[in-house]
């Protein structure tokens, strides 16, 4: 069997060679309706980028059993599909016999950033990271603005530790929120000082965890990222490690004392740790999963999806809509696709907007969710709101367990 | 593909919305479905969104003498939609509109690319169903399974998807659209299929798309069945199944079976030993037959008791170890489909599927254990669904598909035609059993007359049911 491409192996492909042989085209990674498993369709890039299957699972799969079998193929026509992957990973969890087709374009990325060929809007990511530690580009200074925006804790008489070394727990926002999402990592620092824990914000040793940079492929760099964070984390020392970012959660995925703050906070409210009270009249929500914090799910850790329900019942807060399914499809907010395609990932907000009915709210545990559903959103769309600055909005702090 | 047909097909791309891909990157993805058939390279994609679109295409390829192979979800096991001889791959995924629910007539009209997914769901707030619903239901569409005999759950009831066809409008080669049944008359709409005159709708049933393009579809709807249970019975070996099966046939005992099937010892002791490990070891049966009733629960239970009478008659027994191991979670979850089957055993899997008289039931067993004696490398299983009449019955050989795949293709033609010698037929027919096809002297002759008539070009699904390529 070929191996090359010039003579160039394929290293990355290589690790799914038995996935490459043993897809049977059953085309569920394509599209599949499965109403009694909450599956209305399979892949948000058909729906809104392009229809040709070369952008689908079993397209990837196709396009690198072909190359690695030494079919000519234009690679840079291969890039642009291959760029046009949200990593939503519902190809993988729809697969019956458990093939791996996101994966396998994450390698087929990996391969293209090899030989150079990675998008401009790419690697302009990759510049964003390296320069000013997020992929937006925002600069690095204002990673922590968020925390003069401490209005809700301060007028229940709350204050937060922040900036301090001690600590026992670390809350890193993320990109998403710290950037894109501020008022949602202000509202969690508020929430975790009211429930009496008090944090230690890495301010200007913060690093972007690399997780944009894996999706896109830079392998390298990710890691390179990543191991940067760990080396600031590991020198405060933590018992805690709290974050807002599904993705970046998806990055300390088998790291120990690593939790999200959605799951924190759904304990916290079942266990009477944080107490609310509502202060307005509570919408009827409608809860935005998000497929990284499903990918999460897959890799054994809690579902985040799950813990938004539960933070809501908790709190009475009227939820419509059907039950959390795990197939709902990517708001464009992954993958790079809002660099890589920008209209296509506005479509894909778009269509996942349209497709809530009754909702006065929308509401996601994922701070990059949040800010892809605001930018597509139209005055006449129900708000959208992160979980912590949803109850900012809507309640006020009754006491917590200091 | 000639210059002219390409120069028709770019500007098409601007006609209608249709989409064009004519970019190798994108054609690798349209090259197969999941069968083991050899393989097409086309030329060009077109998805259209609309029937006019469809005219369009038609008329170019036509001119320029280009084939054109139609698409749905290429969820078929016989290389029907595998382009051959290169050309156009026609995607009716874009017609994926459901147009008309009627209840006063009992009729659902829907497009060829709607995905029955689609269509059940669409359905299921009205209280129906549609009477055929393949394993592949999730990805599968309507297209593709009125174009090659899509079976399944509810072939005991109503035996083949054709069956469930009330009407069909077809665009022919040269880009005439026809409508079928009373639709013939536009007054008159889909309601009836046999009227006017002969069957037209039957010519384009299982025609794997020689004939013509299908743009619109009648079911006929079922009301949603209010109880479900499944049972299963151990037997001796096949004859027994085979006798069990021939009464319930006989007695018509099948209008609350959705579906039933029959199973080999190799399959019942590897579901027995993965959910029972234990009992694996001791004696098993040799053979298993297991139905899914769905219907009024009083009758179900009724046709519950008759069925276990003719089955103790014919020696068999109870055998819920089997339903409670795979059967019953088989039919509810219904995840499991013949092609994964060879992700657990090789690679991939290479199936024909054959129409079975069940009194020949056994020699089709018999044509399975030849073969697996001649061709050892390919491990070989039957699967035998029960229908109204007869049985559908299909033969899996798992390869591995790296190193395999030429050989387990040539191992399947030989197949095919001692199938036929046995006195099964081809179901399914695409192109992994065309050679047969050309056996069937008068029926060949006449097959190739109508479509020389319709096709003058041969420009459809040319070398499917083995007409042109």
């Amino acid at each position: 069997m070929a191996n090359t491409e010039a003579g160039t192996p394929l290293p990355h492909l290589g690790d799914y060679f038995k996935d490459l042989y043993h897809c049977s085209d059953c085309g569920y990674c394509v599209d599949a309706i499965w109403q009694e498993r909450g599956i209305e369709h399979i892949c948000a890039t058909l729906g809104s980028h392009s229809p040709g299957l070369s952008y689908s699972g079993q397209g990837y799969i196709k396009l690198a059993r072909a190359w690695l079998e030494g079919e000519e193929l234009a690679l840079p026509t291969l890039a642009e599909r291959v760029f046009s992957c949200t990593g939503c990973g519902n190809c993988e969890r729809i697969c019956p016999i458990g093939l791996r087709p996101m994966n396998i374009n994450r390698a087929l990325r990996r391969e293209l950033v090899d030989r150079d060929l990675a998008p401009q809007s790419a690697t302009g990511i990759c510049a964003n990271v390296s320069s000013q530690q997020n992929p937006g580009g925002a600069p690095f200074a204002e990673r922590y603005a968020f925390v003069d925006r401490r209005a809700f804790a301060e007028s229940a008489g709350v204050g937060a530790t922040h900036q301090g070394a001690g600590a026992a727990t670390i809350y890193l926002p993320g990109c998403a929120a710290a950037h894109a999402r501020p008022a949602e990592a202000s509202a969690a620092v508020e929430l975790l000082a009211a429930a009496g824990i008090q944090v230690q914000l890495l301010g200007d040793e913060d690093r972007c965890c690399g997780a944009p940079l894996r999706e896109l492929g830079f392998a390298a760099a990710a890691r390179a990222q990543g191991a940067q964070l760990a080396e600031r984390l590991n020198a405060r020392g933590y018992d805690l490690l709290l974050t807002s970012g599904c993705e970046c959660a998806n990055t300390f995925i088998g790291m120990d004392r690593q939790r999200t703050f959605a799951a924190w906070l759904a304990d916290a409210m079942e266990q009477g740790v944080l107490r609310l009270v509502a202060s307005t009249e509570l919408p009827v929500v409608a809860c935005m999963e998000s497929c990284q914090a499903t990918q999460a799910t897959r890799a054994g850790n809690p579902d985040d999806n799950a813990a938004l329900p539960r933070i809501l019942a908790a709190l009475g807060v009227p939820v419509v809509g059907d039950a959390a399914s795990p197939y709902r499809l990517c708001c464009g907010g992954s993958g790079g696709m809002a660099a890589l395609h920008p209209e296509s990932s506005q479509a894909m907000a778009r269509a996942r907007i349209d497709a809530v009915a009754g909702a006065a709210a929308l509401v996601s545990v994922d701070p990059r969710c949040v800010a892809q559903l605001e930018a597509a959103r139209t005055a006449d769309d129900p708000p959208v709101y992160g979980i912590a600055e949803f109850l900012r909005c809507h309640f006020t702090i009754a006491g917590g367990a200091a | 593909m000639s210059t002219a047909a390409t120069d028709g097909l770019v500007a098409l791309g601007n006609f209608a919305g249709a989409a064009l891909l004519t970019d190798p990157v994108d054609l690798v993805a349209y090259r197969r479905d999941t069968s083991a058939a050899t393989p097409g390279k086309p030329d060009a994609v077109v998805r259209p969104h609309t029937a006019e679109a469809v005219v369009e295409v038609l008329q170019r390829a036509n001119r320029a003498r280009t084939p054109v192979y139609a698409r749905g979800g290429a969820t078929m096991y016989a290389g029907g939609v595998n382009p051959s001889a290169g050309g156009i791959v026609l995607d009716l995924g874009g017609l994926n509109r459901i147009l008309d629910i009627d209840l006063d007539r009992g009729i659902v009209v829907c497009e060829p690319g709607v995905r029955f997914g689609a269509l059940l769901a669409a359905l299921r707030p009205h209280g129906q169903t549609i009477g055929i619903v393949p394993s592949t239901a999730p990805a599968a569409t309507i297209g593709g399974a009125l174009s090659a005999h899509a079976l399944g759950t509810g072939s005991p009831q109503f035996q083949s998807f054709g069956d469930e066809v009330a009407g069909l409008e077809v665009i022919l080669a040269s880009g005439e659209r026809v409508c079928t049944g009373s639709a013939a008359s536009s007054r008159a709409g889909y309601f009836q299929r046999y009227c006017i005159g002969p069957d037209l709708t039957g010519l384009f049933l299982g025609a794997d798309g020689t004939l013509g393009i299908v743009v619109a579809v009648a079911l006929w709807l079922h009301p949603l069945p209010e109880h479900r249970q499944t049972n299963s019975y151990g037997f001796a070996d096949a004859a027994g199944v085979q006798r069990c099966i021939l009464e319930i046939q006989r007695r018509e005992l099948v209008g609350n079976i959705w579906y039933a099937g029959a199973y080999e010892a190799a399959t019942i002791k590897a579901r027995i030993g993965q959910a029972f490990p234990e009992k694996a070891q001791g004696p098993l049966p040799g053979f298993a037959l297991a139905v899914d009733y769905r219907g009024d629960s009083g009758r179900v239970r009724e046709d519950e008791q008759r069925i276990a009478e003719i089955a103790a008659r014919c020696g068999g027994v109870p055998f819920p170890d089997f339903d409670a191991a795979y059967f019953h979670r088989l039919r509810n979850d219904e995840v499991y489909w013949y092609s994964f089957a060879g992700f657990f055993a090789m690679s991939r899997c290479a199936i024909l599927m054959a129409s079975v008289p069940t009194d020949r039931m056994t020699a089709f067993l018999d044509v399975i254990t030849a073969q697996r004696q001649n061709y050892p490398q390919y491990p070989l299983g039957a699967a035998l669904v029960m229908c109204r009449r007869g049985l559908h019955g299909g033969a899996l050989a798992f390869y591995d598909e790296a190193t395999q795949w030429q050989g387990a293709v040539a191992a399947m033609e030989e197949c095919a035609g001692t199938l036929v010698a046995a006195g099964c037929v081809p179901y399914k027919t695409g192109k992994v059993w065309a050679a047969q096809v050309k056996g069937f002297g008068p029926y060949w002759g006449l097959l190739q007359r109508i479509k020389r008539e319709l096709d003058p070009h041969g420009i459809l699904s040319p070398g499917d049911l083995g007409l042109g390529g």
